[in-house]
């Protein structure tokens, strides 16, 4: 599971996940996402080089999310794969964290 | 195929690394893969979680079956009484900033395993989830 920093403007933070986000792989990136949420900035996760998210995934996406949340912040999820969207979406996830496929949207949603 | 592991969420990364490696093996559909491997991390997560009374260490066994078109994945473990099915409820109609965190897991597997079912045996609980292929 990796972590890669891609961007990080005045406006965001651009990060890419990839590989298995399982319970392993939770805890391979979890410290590093956790610090990456503490900058105080919105924050766009690419999620198209993940090939799996489960629950414990998903703590850690919505964990994030809501830490940005108390602080007028946003977390955005780009692209991610078929089945790992169809989990978001059974999850609930998708009607409190957006899902994009699209950077441009992804950027629009948080300068709003 | 079957495997025995402890208790632990250590065991538990680790077997799921080796079912899915097996699962890719055998060229099985990529859906059905998601599946069993989300099954597997949810069930035996809440078994670990919930199931045991003590803080000895327990075993689980995992049995993974190919063959008349499905994809079997049988948990059994000697912990109380339990149903990892039965555990959470979350609600998924709340705002970000009241969302509870956590209590999907089970919700999942549903949604993603044409049918998941529990028996208690012998002093045993097993759970048994089917996916199509």
């Amino acid at each position: 599971m990796e972590l890669k920093k891609i961007d990080t403007g005045e406006e965001f933070t651009l990060i890419a996940l990839s590989g298995i986000l399982d319970i392993s792989g939770v805890q391979e990136v979890e410290m590093e996402f956790s610090e990456m949420t503490a900058t105080g900035q919105s924050m766009i996760v690419n999620l198209s080089e993940v090939t799996f998210l489960a629950s414990l995934g998903m703590r850690m996406l919505l964990s994030a999310a809501k830490k940005l949340n108390a602080s007028g912040k946003k977390l955005v999820l780009l692209s991610p794969q078929s089945l790992v969207k169809l989990a978001l979406e059974t999850a609930g996830l998708e009607s409190i964290i957006p899902i994009v496929s699209d950077l441009n949207e992804a950027v629009k949603l948080i300068e709003q | 195929m079957s495997f025995t592991i402890a208790n632990s969420m250590e065991a538990l990364g680790g077997l799921c690394r080796e079912v899915h490696a097996f699962m890719e093996r055998h060229s099985l559909p990529a859906a059905a893969i998601y599946a069993i491997d989300l099954s597997l991390e949810e069930m035996a997560t809440n078994i670990i979680k919930y199931g045991y009374d003590d803080k000895q260490k327990h075993e689980i066994t995992v049995g993974l079956a190919i063959g008349n078109n499905q994809i079997a994945l049988t948990l059994e473990d000697d912990g109380h009484e339990f149903n990892p099915l039965d555990a959470q409820e979350a609600d998924l109609t709340t705002g970000l900033s009241e969302r509870q965190v956590g209590g999907v897991g089970i919700l999942l597997a549903r949604s993603m395993t044409d049918s998941i079912c529990y028996v208690r045996k012998n002093e045993r609980n097993i759970v048994k989830a089917i996916v199509n292929i």
